[in-house]
C-alpha cells in the first residue's frame, strides 16, 4: 500500500529487496515531491507517526551534485547526519532541486521537526547510512520514482 | 543439486555447495555456500546476485565464501567473506564491510550464578537500562572535546583503559587487543567526529542489545575449554552487541561516496554496483580508507568499554561488591565488519590478502598470530549473537577454517524484511510473551522490538551446528537469554 505523505504521492516499504535492512519506493510528480516522500519514508524507518511530531524547529540542507542520484543520496545522508548531531526528527520538508549551471544540480530543503523524544516519540530503528545499491530516480514530469536501500 | 532460479547450486560436500563463475559473466570466482541443504534452499535470491556482484571485483582470490547465516543486504550479502591480493591489484571495498565499522559481540563473565541475579534480574535489567543510552537519537553521556575525539579513534580500548573506562587486564581479551595500530585520526572528516563525539558509549537500535545470559551444564559443550575460559555451570553472564556508531557510519559514506566517485576515471575499475565501490588497497585513497576504517574499529572497541564500565558500575551498586569480587571480565571480544590484511594460503601460494569480512567473524585456527596471546594455543574465541528470544553461542576456530580464510558465521541471520516482521508481531504482546517465558525486557521502542521478534531470523542451532560439523569452528558454549535490552 502507497502512504500519502502530506505532499506528492507517497512512498511505500519494499519487502524483497533486503532482509538485513530497509527498502523503500518514494513518487512524486515532480523531483522536488520525490525527494520530500523519500525523507518522509527515511524518517519513517525511524519513527512511527510522524503527524505526532511537531515543528517547533527549522533546519536547513543545501547540497550539490553532478547527477540527481547522487544528489538525493547526499540530501538523505544529509537528514540521517542532522539525526545523529543534533538528535533531529522532521515532519515537513519543502524541497527546491535547480540545475547548478552546467554543473549538475543544487538541493535547498527547508525542515521543520524537533529534538527526538522517545517519551513523545514512537522511535523504531535507527538509519546508519544510506546505501547507492540500486539507488535510482526514474521518470518524468508528473510521474518520477526512486528506491532507495537503507542500513539499519 | 539444487536447481534455484536456473542456477545451479551444486553440493560439493556434507555441507558444502558451491556457484559456478558461470552463473553471471563478471564474476572472476565461483560463490561457496556453507549450510544444511534446508538453509540453501531458504536463502534469498538476492543473496546469489549480490554474492556474484563482489566475484566480479578486482583481484578477488580462489572464492566468495557466504556464511550459513547469509542473507540479503546492499551491495554485498551479510555473511560474505571475500579475499582480495593486494600486491596483485586487490581492492579495498568499504561496502564490502559496510556502514557500521568493527561491529562486534563483546561476552562478559561472572562470578554470580542464577540465585543470586534471580531476584533482581529487573533491577538488573532496569538500571543497565538507565546507564547505558539506547534507542534513537541517543545521546552520550560522556562528554569529550574533539581533541580527546581523535585521540580516541587513534588509540581505541587503550585510550579508554587509560581515561577509566575499564583495566588494562581487559586488553588481553579483545582481538586486536583493542587497537587498530593502522589507524589515522587525520583521515577522519568533521563530521565523522561530530556524529562520534554525540554517541560514544551508546547501544544504537535494531540488532543491538545488551543481554543478561545463563549457561547451564547441559549446555557446555567443550568443558576443558569452558573452565580455561573461566566458564562454568549456572554462571551468569553479558553480551553486548553494538559497534562504531555514527562516526564508523560516516567514516562508511564518506568513502564509499568518494570512491563512486573516482574509481573509474582515476583507477579503470567499474563495478557490477555502485555500492561495491572500491579502489586499488595500496594506492593512497585505499591506504586513506584503511587508517580512516582503523579509526572505525578503535570507536568501536572504545565504545564498548564505556558500555563495560556502565555494566560494572550496574553490578557493584546492585550486588554490593566491587567489580574484581564479582568477576566481571571479558571473556571475549570479536568484530564482523571489518577487513584486516592478513597471510592465507591459496593454491599452495602464500598471499598477502585483504580480508573482507561482512557479516562475518573471523575464526583463527590454532596458533595464527592474529590471536591475542592469552587464546592463541586454543583458536581464537568466536561469539556468534543469536536474536533475542533464542541462544548465543560460544565457538573456537579450528584447523577446517583454513578453507574459509578464518572466517565463520556471525549471527543467526536474517529471515523477515522487518517491514514483515512488524506486520507479523505486536510489540507489546511480544514483550509480554517474552516476560512470560522467563526474558525479561526492556526497550525504548515496542515496533523496534517487533522487527526482531526471534520469528524473523533463521535457526541459530541449525546455522552454528552447520559451521561445527564443517570444522570451521567448534561449539564451547552455548548461552540462554535471561534478561534483554534493546534500544
Amino acid at each position: 500500500m502507497i502512504k500519502m505523505a502530506k505532499r506528492g504521492k507517497g512512498y511505500k516499504f519494499l519487502d524483497n529487496i533486503t532482509s538485513a535492512d530497509v527498502a523503500f519506493e518514494g513518487r512524486g510528480e515532480s523531483l522536488d515531491s520525490l525527494f520530500e516522500n523519500c525523507a518522509y519514508a527515511l524518517e519513517n524507518v525511524m519513527i512511527n507517526r510522524l503527524d505526532k511530531v511537531s515543528v517547533d524547529k527549522v533546519k536547513k540542507i543545501t547540497v550539490k551534485a553532478g547527477d540527481i542520484d547522487q544528489l538525493l543520496l547526499l540530501f538523505l545522508h544529509e537528514v540521517i547526519t542532522l539525526k545523529d548531531i543534533e538528535r533531529m526528527v522532521f515532519s515537513e520538508f519543502k524541497v527546491r532541486i535547480s540545475r547548478d549551471g552546467d554543473k549538475g544540480y543544487m538541493l535547498r530543503c527547508v525542515c521543520k521537526g524537533s529534538k527526538i523524544d522517545p517519551k513523545l516519540h514512537d522511535t523504531v530503528v535507527d538509519v546508519k547510512g544510506i546505501s547507492m545499491h540500486r539507488l535510482k530516480v526514474e521518470g518524468r514530469e508528473g510521474a518520477y520514482r526512486a528506491m532507495v536501500v537503507v542500513d539499519v | 543439486m539444487l536447481i534455484l532460479l536456473f542456477m545451479e547450486v551444486r553440493r560439493v560436500g556434507d555441507l558444502e555447495w558451491t556457484v559456478d563463475k558461470t552463473f553471471k559473466e563478471s564474476m572472476k570466482v565461483p560463490i561457496r555456500l556453507f549450510g544444511t541443504e534446508n538453509i540453501i534452499k531458504n536463502l534469498d535470491p538476492q543473496v546469489y546476485e549480490q554474492a556474484a556482484n563482489v566475484a566480479s571485483l578486482p583481484g578477488i582470490e580462489k572464492e566468495v565464501i557466504l556464511m550459513p547465516d547469509a542473507h540479503s543486504g546492499y551491495g554485498a550479502p551479510i555473511g560474505t567473506v571475500a579475499a582480495f591480493d593486494v600486491n596483485n591489484g586487490g581492492i579495498i571495498s568499504p561496502g564490502m564491510i559496510g556502514f557500521d565499522i568493527n561491529c562486534s559481540v563483546r561476552l562478559i563473565r561472572t562470578n554470580l550464578t542464577l540465585k543470586d541475579v534471580k531476584s533482581k534480574l529487573k533491577t538488573v535489567v532496569e538500571e543497565l537500562f538507565k546507564a547505558v543510552p539506547s534507542g534513537v537519537g541517543s545521546e552520550s553521556k560522556v562528554k569529550l572535546k574533539e581533541s580527546d575525539f581523535k585521540e580516541l579513534a587513534d588509540g581505541g580500548a587503550r585510550w579508554a583503559v587509560e581515561h577509566g573506562f575499564g583495566k588494562k587486564k581487559d586488553l588481553e581479551r579483545i582481538e586486536l587487543n583493542g587497537n587498530a595500530g593502522w589507524a589515522d585520526s587525520g583521515k577522519l572528516s568533521k563530521a565523522v567526529i561530530k556524529r562520534g563525539l554525540n554517541q560514544i558509549g551508546t547501544l544504537g537500535s535494531g540488532n543491538h542489545y545488551l543481554e543478561i545470559e545463563h549457561l547451564i551444564s547441559t549446555n557446555i559443550f567443550d568443558e576443558e575449554l569452558a573452565k580455561e575460559w573461566d566458564l562454568f555451570d549456572d554462571q551468569i553472564l553479558i553480551l553486548v552487541h553494538t559497534g562504531s556508531r555514527g562516526a564508523g557510519h560516516q567514516i562508511a559514506s564518506d568513502y564509499m561516496n568518494s570512491f563512486a566517485k573516482i574509481m573509474k576515471s582515476k583507477y579503470g575499475i567499474e563495478v557490477p554496483d555502485r555500492e561495491l565501490a572500491a579502489v586499488p588497497f595500496l594506492s593512497n585513497d585505499g591506504q586513506d580508507y584503511y587508517k580512516a576504517m582503523g579509526c572505525g574499529v578503535n570507536i568501536s572497541f572504545a565504545n564498548k568499554q564505556i558500555i563495560l564500565q556502565r555494566v560494572r558500575e550496574v553490578f557493584s551498586k546492585i550486588f554490593k561488591s566491587d567489580s574484581d569480587s564479582l568477576g566481571i571480565d571479558i571473556v571475549y571480544d570479536v568484530a564482523h565488519n571489518r577487513a584486516t590484511l592478513e597471510r592465507h594460503e591459496v593454491d599452495g601460494e602464500d598471499l598477502e590478502l585483504l580480508v573482507h569480512r561482512k557479516g562475518a567473524t573471523a575464526s583463527y585456527y590454532p596458533g595464527r598470530k592474529e590471536i591475542p596471546a592469552l587464546y592463541r594455543k586454543e583458536g581464537s574465541p568466536v561469539l556468534i549473537g543469536g536474536s533475542m528470544q533464542t541462544a548465543s553461542y560460544l565457538l573456537v576456530g579450528s584447523e577446517n577454517s583454513r578453507q574459509t580464510f578464518c572466517s565463520t558465521v556471525h549471527g543467526a541471520g536474517r529471515m523477515m524484511s522487518r517491514h514483515k516482521a512488524k506486520e507479523k508481531y505486536d510489540g507489546k504482546k511480544l514483550k509480554d510473551e517474552m516476560i512470560k517465558s522467563g526474558i525479561y525486557v526492556d526497550t525504548d521502542s515496542l515496533s523496534g522490538l517487533a522487527e526482531e521478534a526471534g520469528g524473523a531470523y533463521k535457526d541459530v542451532n541449525e546455522v552454528v551446528d552447520s559451521v561445527d560439523k564443517a570444522g570451521i569452528s567448534k561449539k564451547v558454549a552455548k548461552f540462554l537469554p535471561l534478561g534483554v535490552i534493546k534500544g
